[in-house]
């Protein structure tokens, strides 16, 4: 019925029924094989809609494909699905150098992609090994990583917008060509969510620059488990490298008969640790990881001496699984994920499973990661061999889990590891993952049978029907016009779980962790219920081989920074030594520090939460792996999601070594200086700058901070840290760039004040000023910073950081008319045009209209998820604002 | 040999997949389609399928007949998976299932086996595209023999007197190479084979062509008539055998299918003994010229910008990549310049052109797109078929680019003392 239906009305081209070239589509790189009702090559957008349409009229199930080299068995089909091939829509619709973006179709292969963009001297991060065939779409779908995520960050850090079909055909477009949208986040829900929720048609995506030197070092170790612990010792040495590979003398001997890369055969196990970074900045770290190698038994040392040497190297790296392949073409590559000091232990567990299983085993790691890929040589034809290879590979699970891992850092889900997500997952949570899916996708059209396994869809409640205890509580803040219900402390984590359960204060509770950003909070409606979570949880667990920390979210920003300083780490995801409220209000504003422009935002390094939902449950998500892809990516989704969803109880974070050295660079723009040509030479530039602000101020005394910010124009301040030579290097070749366009750099003193300077402290609500906030991206800077210094008198502070949201503060000692609001709906509409976003925080309450975050595309995922986790009505949230009218 | 020995050949040949799909990405024609089935991956799945039984030949036609054989995918594939002898083993498959058609019986067994047919074919080849062009100037006809049309646009504008009458009239006295001409150059590029022998004899060698030397065989064995690709090459054998010189031609092909004659027979017969004698005695053209490469300096007037594409026969099938690369690089005048996927097969790949002209006409977009880019005057290559497929991709788009031979960029270099 579907298929014929569909086949008259797009053709029998498009939609083929030939036994033969169904069974052309019934398998992908895994060893399991089905067969489809039908395969649709849609020609566009349109076609891809009018299959999802048909399949929820007829019940039909579609299976989304990139170029079908997943591990996992995602595209394999279980039984009569349409296979809907995306290969071609593969167009590259732009590349748009001024803001770092690119925008292409979900079929265009990674490769293909690296290959445009390198002509013109950029990248795009994420590169899986199957990078020469495997396709965007794919890559987005399995939340891919590749060798050189451990410095660079897995495709989910380097999204910035999808255009996604839902399984219903809708199209939505979430994000842009700015970050932090105020809204969830959608791409962290889409990353990896393996075509369960949505068909991607559209990326777009970050583009940083070619690194302008790269270092390879080649280590061969007398063992594996040393090469595991040099791993731990160069990380630790706050080296980050680029890439850092292990491989055993199994997989070696095995590409060297197969490419004859050139690695050496008489050890046990190699390592290729790569760096790269500015000209002439890599000695250093280079001899470094040579003494650590040494130090660690490397018998084997040599560094690549050109491009080719490399690339053979790498080639070898890339097709390593395959040329095991030619021992026995039958393998199963395994994905298991460690906390990173497990890696020595869990590369001798394998080996002794293996082992005591009686199958072949080759270890292959993204070692930086804590990423094991064993690959088990296997006969399908030997049941005996196959029921081995199985309990093989169980018990390396199970292994893995039990040192802390997950059972997938990047391969995902699939088919394969259904069951198998019950270790890491429990019911509950199961069960939310699966009330998500049902939430977007009723009918189950999208890629049934895999990614999320069926779970009772509802979700159990607290038992206790205990009465919660409670302390009435203070805000921190008073905003002015707002009026807050009652506002209580929950004693404890079981009071804390009754209010959740509905036992506490009226709904819709409002969920704050000490209240200090509570100003800023999107759907502030009156008269609603406040709870503070802070008095609950604030221990703080620093891991510091595995460079994470598990931190309660009631721990104040400040004490966490302290914790990790002494210990000689940092957390991007921290604003700087003095920011206020605790972690839990970090989190759940998600607002980014300074740094955002070259380490992300707080989301970016969330690794692991665990969460009271509403109802009651607690549960957990992510762990302490920096890479995984079991389930949904809840611990960065609930990142932003201002307490609408689940109380956040801890938070596992990723850490760095302290950097050894901070420095900064101040330019004021000449009028005249065309900002388009400065973000041209800057962005794409090897040694561009890790923190990057524009400010345009009105020169006056601000009233709020007390600061005084000089002559007025704008002017661009630029934050350099990490090792001592790099950051020389870079900020030296920055000075250079700009004397060229004979702009004056001045510098300014290092340090995190230097941080504390790019994130400007906000004014306080009631002080008179408005707040508004606002992310632009680089191409429309300029404009915005035009329309701001010609249109706005009194005194305004306008910060635009790359990479976040900025600011607008504006205070005019007159008071507050009627067109002035008109004047903001004008930057308001300004903004939009340059395709950022703008919102209120705070001004006259009576202009509350413009505070609230206007609802558009994704108003419906909004609502959709919020019913999944069961917050609608129990927590407020998106459109709740609109629904209580106050007034 | 029956079918069963092919499904027994075919499963050895395609045991070492493991399904990675990294064939994918070395693939011309998944690169334009990327349909599953157009790459090796597919290619084998399928076939797999059909040696289990599961489905038949007739059925797996367009994965059989798409395939360029132009191994683009073996680089990529860590198995070694050969696609040109699954895709002919799965040929002669369906020939054996009688699935054989009149013109390929015309051309396997007839034409292509006979000198003196391959003499008089030269002469009346130029009036028969004279006619047929006036005969596809009319619409209707164009329309009803689309695969003749195909095949004469893919000619030059103009054809010159073919060149065996011409190149047998010579006499030579002690002659140190056979020139092997191939039927494309001896049709089609008359001057790329005066060039050719002329530059021999600058750099002092006598080359001879044999009245008896036929078709290299390599048509009849990519359609999967091994038993014709035998006969081809027991003649050609026989012809060049009368002297014990090596033998040289312009035609990247028929270079290495004549290497590879070998192939054609099983481990330890004598026929496999045979042709592993004579194909030792097949010198590649490129490698040899690049010995005296000094010679090919030329002067240093800028000439342009000169751009290389690799005949498949040439860089995978023979391993020659960078002896050209460096005589051009060294020509004096010309600036080189890489082109991407500069090792790519053109989609001319001998008749499939013909055959398959959409495919090839896509993958020939994708060429010529690539080898533009480059703003080269010139592209150089060492295949008349190539030649034939650029030439007249680079017509239809109008381009300046223009395709030579190799050994006509060389000729005009060459310096003799
Ligand atoms: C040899 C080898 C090495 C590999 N190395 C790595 C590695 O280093 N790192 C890594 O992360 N992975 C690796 N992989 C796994 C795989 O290549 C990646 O998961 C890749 O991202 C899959 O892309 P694809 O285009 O092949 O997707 P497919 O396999 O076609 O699809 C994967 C899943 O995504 C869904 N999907 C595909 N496209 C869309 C879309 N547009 N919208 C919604 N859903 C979609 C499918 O339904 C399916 O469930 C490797 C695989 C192989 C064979
Ligand atoms: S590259 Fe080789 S092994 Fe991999 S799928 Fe293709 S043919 Fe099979
Ligand atoms: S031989 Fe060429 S056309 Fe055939 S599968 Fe390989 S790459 Fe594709």
């Amino acid at each position: 019925m579907m298929v014929n239906a569909l086949q008259r009305m797009l053709g029998r081209e498009v939609v083929r029924t030939d036994s033969w070239v169904r069974q052309a589509y019934g398998y992908d790189a895994t060893g399991e094989t089905g067969l489809p009702a039908a395969v649709v090559f849609p020609r566009n957008r349109g076609d891809v809609q009018k299959v999802l349409e048909a399949a929820n009229r007829w019940g039909g199930a579609v299976i989304p494909r990139g170029a079908g080299t997943n591990l996992s068995g995602g595209a394999v089909p279980l039984g009569d699905e349409l296979v809907l091939v995306l290969t071609s829509l593969n167009r590259l619709e732009e590349v748009d150098e001024i803001n770092a973006t690119f925008a292409a179709g979900p079929g265009l292969v990674n490769l293909e992609l690296q290959g445009y963009l390198q002509e013109l001297g950029w990248q795009f991060a994420p590169d899986p090994a199957s990078q020469k065939v495997s396709t965007l779409g794919g890559n987005v779908a399995e939340n891919a990583g590749g060798p050189h995520c451990l410095k660079y960050g897995v495709t989910t850090n380097h999204i910035l917008g999808l255009e996604v079909l839902l399984p219903d055909g809708a199209a939505v477009q979430v994000g842009g060509k700015v970050a932090g949208w105020p809204t969830y986040d959608w791409l962290a829900l889409f990353a990896g969510s393996e075509g369960t929720l949505g068909v991607v048609t559209r990326i777009l995506g970050k583009l940083i620059p070619l690194p302008e030197e790269i270092l390879t070092i080649l280590v061969g170790f007398p063992t594996l488990e040393q090469a595991g612990k040099a791993v731990s010792a160069i990380i630790a040495a706050g080296v980050l490298p680029a890439a850092l590979e292990l491989m055993d003398r199994r997989t070696v001997q095995a590409i060297e008969e197969a490419l004859a890369a050139g690695y050496p055969r008489d050890v046990e196990s190699v390592l290729i640790v790569e760096l790269d970074g500015p000209a002439g900045s890599l000695g250093k770290q280079g001899q470094r990881v040579e003494e650590l190698a040494r130090q660690h038994g490397a018998t084997f040392l040599r560094v690549a001496a050109d491009q080719r040497e490399r690339e053979a190297l790498w080639s070898g790296r890339r097709n390593a699984f395959a040329c095991l392949a030619r021992i026995s073409p039958h393998y199963s590559v395994q994905d298991a994920t460690v906390p990173r000091q497990h890696l020595p232990v869990m590369l001798r567990r394998v080996v002794e499973i293996a082992a005591s299983e009686g199958v072949t085993v080759a270890n292959i790691a993204h070692a930086g990661d804590g990423n094991l890929h064993p690959v088990i040589l296997y006969d399908p034809r030997d049941p005996e061999s196959v029921r081995r290879m199985r309990r093989a590979n169980d018990r390396i699970l199970g292994e893995c889990v039990r040192l802390g891992g997950t059972i997938t850092g990047e391969h995902g889900v699939g088919t394969e590891k259904l069951a198998a997500l019950s270790l890491v997952a429990g019911i509950q949570e199961r069960a939310l993952l699966h009330r998500i899916r049902r939430a977007l996708d009723p009918r189950g059209v999208l890629n049934p049978g895999r990614g999320i396994p069926e779970c009772d869809s509802a979700l159990p409640s607290h038992p206790s029907r205990l009465t919660p205890r409670y302390s009435p509580a203070e805000l921190p803040v008073e905003i002015p016009g707002w009026q807050p219900g009652r506002c209580v402390r929950p004693a404890d984590m079981d009071s804390l779980k009754a209010v959740m359960a509905g036992q506490g204060p009226p709904p819709p509770l409002l969920v704050a962790g000490r209240g200090s950003r509570l100003a800023e909070h999107p759907w502030l409606a009156q008269g609603t219920s406040v709870v503070l979570v802070d008095g609950l949880d604030s221990s703080v667990k620093i891991d510091g081989e595995n460079l994470t920390v598990t931190a309660g979210t009631g721990v104040s920003c400040q004490q966490l920074w302290a914790r990790l300083e002494e210990r000689g780490m940092w957390c991007p995801a921290l604003p700087g030594p003095s920011a206020p409220g605790t972690l839990g209000g970090l989190l759940g504003s998600g607002l980014a520090g300074p740094w955002a422009f070259r380490f992300g935002r707080p989301r970016d390094w969330v690794v692991g939460t665990r969460a009271v939902l509403p109802g009651g449950v607690e549960v957990r998500f992510g762990g302490r792996c920096v890479k995984n892809v079991a389930g949904y990516d809840l611990p960065r989704f609930l990142v932003g999601s201002w307490g609408s969803l689940a109380v956040l109880l801890t938070a596992t974070l990723r850490l760095l070594p302290k950097p050894q050295a901070h420095a900064g660079l101040l330019v004021h723009l000449p009028s005249g200086t065309r900002m388009q040509e400065v973000w041209r030479g800057l962005l794409r530039h090897p040694c561009r700058p890790d923190a990057v602000l524009l400010l345009e101020g009105n020169g006056g005394k601000c009233a709020c901070s007390g600061d005084s910010w000089g002559p007025g124009g704008p002017r661009i301040v630029m934050g350099f840290l990490g090792l001592e030579e790099d950051v020389a290097a870079r900020c030296q070749r920055m000075e250079q760039l700009f004397h060229r366009m004979k702009v004056r750099v001045q510098r300014l003193d290092g340090g995190w004040e230097l941080g504390a300077m790019v994130s400007l402290p906000d004014p306080v609500p009631g002080s008179g000023c408005l707040l508004c906030r606002l992310a632009v991206p680089p191409g429309g800077m300029e404009a915005v910073t035009r329309w701001v210094s010609e249109r706005l008198s009194g005194c305004y502070r306008l910060s635009l950081p790359l990479g976040a949201a900025g600011s607008l503060c504006w205070r005019e000692e007159a008071g507050w008319r009627k067109d002035q609001l008109a004047l903001l709906r004008e930057l308001a509409d300004l903004v939009r045009r340059c395709e950022g976003w703008f919102r209120m925080v705070w001004g006259p309450w009576e202009w509350r209209d413009f505070l609230r975050v206007p609802r558009r595309g994704p108003a419906r995922l909004e609502d959709a998820v919020r019913r999944a986790f069961g917050a609608a009505g129990l927590l407020v949230g998106p459109g709740d604002g609109e629904r209580n009218g106050e007034g | 040999m029956g079918r069963e020995t092919v499904k027994a050949d075919l499963s050895r040949e395609v045991f070492g997949c493991n399904r990675c799909g990294f064939c994918m990405a070395g693939c011309p024609v998944y690169r334009v389609t990327g349909r599953e089935w157009d790459a090796a991956r597919g290619r084998v799945a399928l076939l797999r399928l059909w040696v289990d039984g599961h489905l038949s030949l007739d059925e797996l036609h367009e994965t059989i007949s798409t395939c360029l054989l132009c191994l683009g995918c073996l680089p990529h594939c860590p198995a070694g998976v050969r696609l040109d002898r699954v895709i002919t083993l799965a040929r002669q498959g369906r020939l054996e299932a009688g699935r054989r058609s009149w013109w390929q019986q015309v051309m396997f067994r007839g034409l292509l086996t006979s000198p003196h047919l391959l003499r008089w074919a030269g002469r009346v080849a130029p009036l028969m595209t004279g006619a047929g062009r006036r005969l596809l100037s009319i619409g209707a006809a164009r329309r009803l023999l689309s695969g003749l049309a195909r095949g004469i646009q893919l000619l030059p504008p103009r054809l010159g007197p073919a060149a065996r009458s011409a190149l047998l009239k010579r006499r030579t006295s002690s002659p140190q190479f056979y020139y092997f001409l191939g039927c494309a150059s001896d049709l089609v590029f008359p001057g790329v084979v005066r060039a050719t022998v002329r530059l021999l004899e600058q750099l002092g060698f006598q080359v001879v062509l044999s009245p008896r030397q036929v078709c290299c065989g390599l048509p009849a064995w990519a359609f999967g008539d091994q038993e014709a690709a035998r006969r081809q090459a027991l003649a050609n054998m026989r012809a060049l055998s009368e002297l014990d010189i090596p033998v040289l031609s312009d035609c990247s092909s028929c270079t290495s299918t004549l290497r590879h004659y070998p192939d054609l027979w099983p481990q330890g017969t004598p026929e496999r003994a045979r042709a592993e004698a004579f194909a030792s005695r097949v010198l590649e053209l490129v490698s040899f010229l690049h010995q005296f490469r000094d010679r090919f300096r030329g002067s240093g007037s800028r000439k342009g910008a000169v751009t290389y594409h690799d005949p498949c026969h040439l860089s995978r099938y023979l391993q020659v990549r960078e002896e050209p690369r460096a005589l051009l690089r060294q020509l004096g005048g010309w600036e080189f310049r890489e082109a991407a996927e500069a090792d790519a097969c053109c989609g001319g790949a001998g008749s499939y052109a013909v055959t398959q002209p959409d495919l090839s006409d896509r993958i020939l977009e994708r060429k010529i797109d690539a080898l533009l880019r480059t703003g080269a005057d010139v592209v150089a290559t060492v295949c008349p078929a190539c030649l034939m497929q650029l030439g007249y991709g680079l017509r239809r788009r109008g381009a300046r680019m223009r395709a030579v031979h190799l050994v006509e960029l060389l000729t005009r270099a060459a310096t003799f003392p």
